[in-house]
């Protein structure tokens, strides 16, 4: 029996006995619900979720492809990790992203956003993002029709071994607003769960309203200064004021009705040896599921392993067995390495991803529906293969059904060298209907692939 | 498949053969006695000169920590937990004065500054000293705007104006009045404070200066910050601010004077050992994972001692000695413990468990070149379970040189040909199989890095000595580059960087981003000429070339900014 098989199970043990819930209230959708059960009782939709998920250092295509396109297409090699969660996947294959540029693995990413990269005119292996994420573009929408989550949207990431290819920031964070705004992926499931659970203050507590009035000094404050500066400083300072906007809706907000999750106990800072990459996207995932049914935010995305990370899958190896980072064996011409660790490096990090769409399927809103049926989630990685970085065929995977917006069924649909930012744009209409283009220059769409709609 | 012009990966250095004739001044002080109306020196009259662009830069996560513990104590420093600093280009001070702060790390100060304010209040003896009245009740605005005052001044490094005040008393007020608790008012106070954009980021847009239209000078106490933070990782304390306010930091003489000040606290020291922490990545040692199998001797332990023998080495050379610089790249004494005194081979009882580090001269038949010969350098730029010939010369190109590599051409062939286990090679032999015999343009750009990489063969991937490589085949250290010419081994590469000009350049413009956080613009070549021929002309002693950064017109002007 391989040590990946025995940890997981004692892994997810661990997960289930840390996994003791306090109640605050009845759960906000019940409560909430009109009487037909399919929308909220003022009238407005039931919440609509969005993820971006993402592993570095792309697939082996020929284990990747599915052997058939269209419905009940079988599950290849690579994919096999999503039989419980497949009638919720459909799989993307054959487009090629258009980034216009190439530093080896920055390009992938162009894959979330439809921006290309910018270098900013530096050398070696600089770039940053040319444009917001899609994920952020959504999390605007959400915003802009009218919906105030406590927390805009959360970034998470799980190995802390990040790219040693990147002296900027395209390759360390899943989620940008802009070139000068990474938002840094969270590894500790503490904070994660500090951030969405608990800053809450109670009704009674004098220090809500203090802590918003400094925030009003602070606000005028950071006004004045900004009309001093130039304009990428100012444009700086106006992030920062949208944090602050954004915190006085955490300390305004109410506790959340809902079951919340106690406190992990898991920091996950352990990087001097194997890391416990299971237990920490597990958590992660039950962090993410309870947002979503407490309605903290609609917008996640989660960076598992990075692109040219120094990430070592010290689960696929049988006990003492020489290990490799991931990165590097998809670089090793040996096809026993590419037949072996590579391939069982993809199986590992699609079986997170399957855990992940698991959790979120096992959850159920109170119309019976599990969280799945009103979530869309977008799968990429940073290159179709790992050993050329190659995007051209650069998977996607799509799923979840969006509240009856994607077909209920599982698809693999191909095309012939389409632009993948098109999924981009499809993807965002369930949320801003009106929107026209994702992205810029080479990798923009104007054209939604709508074959995916329902 | 492309291949990569040689013009495209050609070898461009950040500092150019055409701004060298701009530095015609005399070695020794290039800005005359110094008057006292201010500068006074040839770059600021250079009609090529032009500053950089002021701004706003955040305080590091360590300034802050430091900046919090000099005006508010221990105990308020050690509850204090700002946002992780993110890098560009290496340096900590390029992201802080590019990035824009995400909505967490926003968060992660409100939650810093609450826990920073309560510890501050229950430290009797900080209290003392920051309530100069006595409250005659707990909203006794008087004496909140008086504790707000000072403690806004020295925090945010300048007087604070009525408007900028009343808010923040009316603030104190409140919440003297809602816990009837002046101490919980002191604590709003400070919360605010410490969230404001004032103590968050430093502001430098100096004043324009009539006697150099176009140019801004930074104001007293925006130098004495800039000063401060760049030489002690905090902002200035009172005396300095003292100082600052009263005229006293006006000359390049005035700064200087007040830099060697500095110089002399431990402070110094640590803020200067932060940098080539952060910069050659030797911070990452102690969480970098190496194949257990391959490096049984590898541990956290040993991890430790490596990035504390290189952070020891360059502080006995700046500090202790003040040295050449240059040593960096050819002393053949460092300082080990036990366990490096293992990895290194050296005679037993060289050092015992319970005796820490010790300054060692390293035997000469292990070719150790300084800091190219250091554990730190070799384990951190090597791959998990082998050498890197590529990544250990990509940093001595990069970082030590300042050399540009371009990134890989695209459609570039990464699938390397396989090892024939018939016919064994060493790295050398198969990197100048793959890179430079290819014909997809990859040998422009690892001519660059290679050759130098080759010469630390001589170290397995934790830095241990050997002659014979993983696969028993013959090390052969000898090696070739383009512009430093061909070198046998360590040792005379090391002497070839150590002679190379551009090596300490290297150290001025590293030493010039982490000070300001910006790369260096063409327009202000003359100036850091002058701080290189300075730093030259005192035999290449890094504290000088601290001091003349920060009495350059580079550090203490800004243009309008950008």
């Amino acid at each position: 029996m391989s040590r990946f098989a025995l940890h997981r199970r004692t892994v997810l043990r661990g997960a289930l006995a840390g996994g003791a819930m306090a109640t605050l209230g009845l759960p906000l959708l019940e409560s909430m619900l009109s009487s037909h059960g399919t929308a909220l009782a003022d009238g407005n939709a039931l919440p609509q979720r969005f993820v971006t998920w993402f592993f570095g250092n792309g697939f082996l295509l020929p284990r990747f492809v599915p052997a058939m396109t269209g419905p009940d297409f079988p599950l290849s090699e690579q994919l096999a990790p999503l039989a419980p969660v497949r009638d919720y996947c459909s799989v993307l294959t054959g487009w090629h992203n258009r980034s216009a540029q190439k530093i080896t693995h920055h390009e992938g990413m162009v894959i979330f956003s439809g921006y290309n990269f910018d270098r900013q005119g530096q050398p070696g292996l600089y770039s940053v993002a040319g444009g917001p994420t899609i994920d952020q573009v959504v999390a605007d929408a959400i915003e802009k029709s009218g919906v105030t989550t406590t927390v805009k949207s959360l970034q998470i990431g799980v190995s802390r071994h990040l790219s040693e290819m990147d002296s900027g920031t395209t390759m360390h964070n899943l989620s940008h607003r802009g070139p000068a705004e990474p938002l840094p992926p969270v590894f500790n499931p503490q904070e994660v769960w500090g951030n969405l659970f608990g800053g809450f203050t109670p009704k009674d507590d004098p220090s809500g309203p203090l802590r918003a009035s400094v925030l009003d000094a602070v606000k005028d404050q950071t006004a004045a200064l900004q009309k001093r500066l130039g304009k990428k400083d100012s444009q700086r300072l106006e992030a920062h004021l949208q944090g602050i906007s954004e915190l006085e809706k955490k300390i305004k907000a109410l506790p959340p009705v809902c079951t919340v999750p106690s406190k992990p106990d898991e920091t996950n800072e352990s990087m001097n040896g194997p890391e416990a990459l299971i237990l920490v996207n597990q958590i992660m995932s039950d962090l993410v599921g309870y947002a979503f049914t407490c309605d903290v935010t609609r917008v996640a995305s989660v960076l598992l392993v990075g692109g040219a990370a120094t990430t070592i899958l010290y689960d696929i190896y049988q006990a003492g067995e020489q290990v490799q980072t991931h990165h590097l064996n998809t670089h090793n011409p040996d096809p026993a390495v590419q037949n072996g660790a590579v391939h069982n490096g993809v199986v590992y990090q699609m079986a997170r991803f399957a855990d992940f769409l698991a959790t979120l399927k096992a959850k159920v809103d109170p119309t019976g529906e599990s969280l799945l049926d009103n979530t869309i989630v977008y799968f990429s990685s940073d290159c179709s293969e790992g050993w050329n970085h190659s995007v051209q065929d650069q998977p996607m995977i799509v799923a979840g059904r969006g509240g009856g917006y994607l077909k209920p069924q599982s698809v693999h649909y191909t095309s012939n060298a389409g632009n993948p930012t098109d999924v981009l744009l499809t993807l965002l209409r369930k949320f801003d209907p009106a929107a026209s283009s994702v992205g810029a220059a080479e990798p923009m769409s104007t054209t939604p692939f709508t074959d995916i709609l329902a | 498949m492309r291949s990569c012009s040689l013009t495209a990966c050609c070898l461009v250095t950040a500092v150019s053969a055409a701004t060298l004739s701009a530095c015609t001044g005399e070695l020794g002080d290039p800005y005359g006695a110094g008057g006292s109306g201010g500068f006074t020196g040839a770059p600021l009259d250079n009609p090529d000169f032009a500053p950089a662009p002021g701004g706003i830069r955040r305080l590091l996560g360590r300034q802050y920590r430091n900046s919090i513990k000099l005006v508010l104590g221990d105990s308020a420093a050690s509850a204090a937990a700002p946002p992780d600093d993110p890098t560009l280009s290496e340096l900590e001070t390029l992201a802080a004065a590019d990035l824009a702060l995400p909505p967490n790390a926003i968060d992660q100060y409100e939650r810093s500054a609450r826990a920073v304010a309560m510890a501050t209040i229950e430290d009797g003896a900080t209290m003392a000293a920051l309530v100069p009245c006595v409250p005659a009740a707990p909203d006794d605005a008087d004496c909140h705007r008086q504790v707000i005052a000072d403690a806004g001044h020295r925090l945010w490094r300048r007087p604070l104006s009525s408007d900028e005040l009343e808010p923040m008393v009316a603030i104190a007020k409140e919440a003297g009045s809602k816990y009837t608790d002046f101490d919980m008012g002191v604590a709003y106070g400070l919360i605010a404070l410490l969230q404001s954009p004032y103590f968050l980021y430093t502001v430098e847009l100096g004043a324009p200066d009539v006697a150099h239209p176009g140019m801004r000078k930074l104001s007293g106490s925006e130098l004495a910050t800039r000063l401060s933070l760049f030489l002690v990782d905090s902002i200035p304390d009172a005396e300095l601010l003292d100082l600052a306010e009263g005229g006293g930091l006006e000359t390049e003489d005035q700064v200087r004077e007040a830099a060697r000040d500095l110089m002399k606290r431990p402070a110094a020291r640590k803020a200067l050992s932060s940098f080539y922490d952060v910069f050659f990545k030797l911070r990452d040692l102690p969480t970098m994972t190496k194949v257990a199998a391959n490096f049984p001797e590898w541990n956290e332990d040993l991890a430790n001692a490596t990035r504390q023998e290189s952070l020891l080495f360059f502080e006995d050379i700046v500090w202790n000695q003040n040295a050449d610089y240059r040593e960096i790249f050819t002393a053949d004494s460092t300082f080990v413990n036990s366990a490096l005194a293992g990895l290194y081979g050296l005679p037993e009882g060289t050092v015992s468990p319970g005796d820490g580090f010790v300054k060692v001269t390293l035997p000469k038949k292990q070719l150790r070149s300084g800091f190219l010969g250091h554990a730190s350098y070799l384990a951190r730029y090597a791959h998990a379970g082998d050498t890197s010939p590529t990544r250990r010369g990509a940093f001595l190109a990069t970082a030590l040189l300042c050399k540009e590599i371009p990134p890989p051409p695209p459609g570039v062939n990464t699938q390397f040909p396989p090892f024939d286990p018939s016919k064994p090679m060493t790295k050398k032999q198969y990197l100048e199989e793959i890179h430079h015999k290819a014909s997809d343009g990859c040998a422009s750009c690892h001519a660059l890095m290679d050759p130098m990489g080759y010469a630390m063969e001589s170290y397995d991937g934790i830095g241990k000595f050997r002659t014979k490589d993983e696969n028993g085949l013959p090390v052969d250290p000898s090696g070739e580059l383009a512009d430093l010419g061909a070198f046998g081994d360590a040792r005379e590469l090391g002497q070839l960087m150590h002679d190379d000009p551009h090596s300490a350049r290297c150290i001025v413009s590293n030493l010039l981003r982490q000070a300001m956080g910006h790369k260096e613009l063409p327009s202000e070549r003359p100036a850091i000429a002058a701080v290189e021929d300075a730093f030259e002309g005192s035999g290449f002693k890094l504290r000088e070339a601290l001091v003349e950064i920060v009495a350059s017109p580079a550090f203490a002007y800004v243009s309008a900014p950008k």
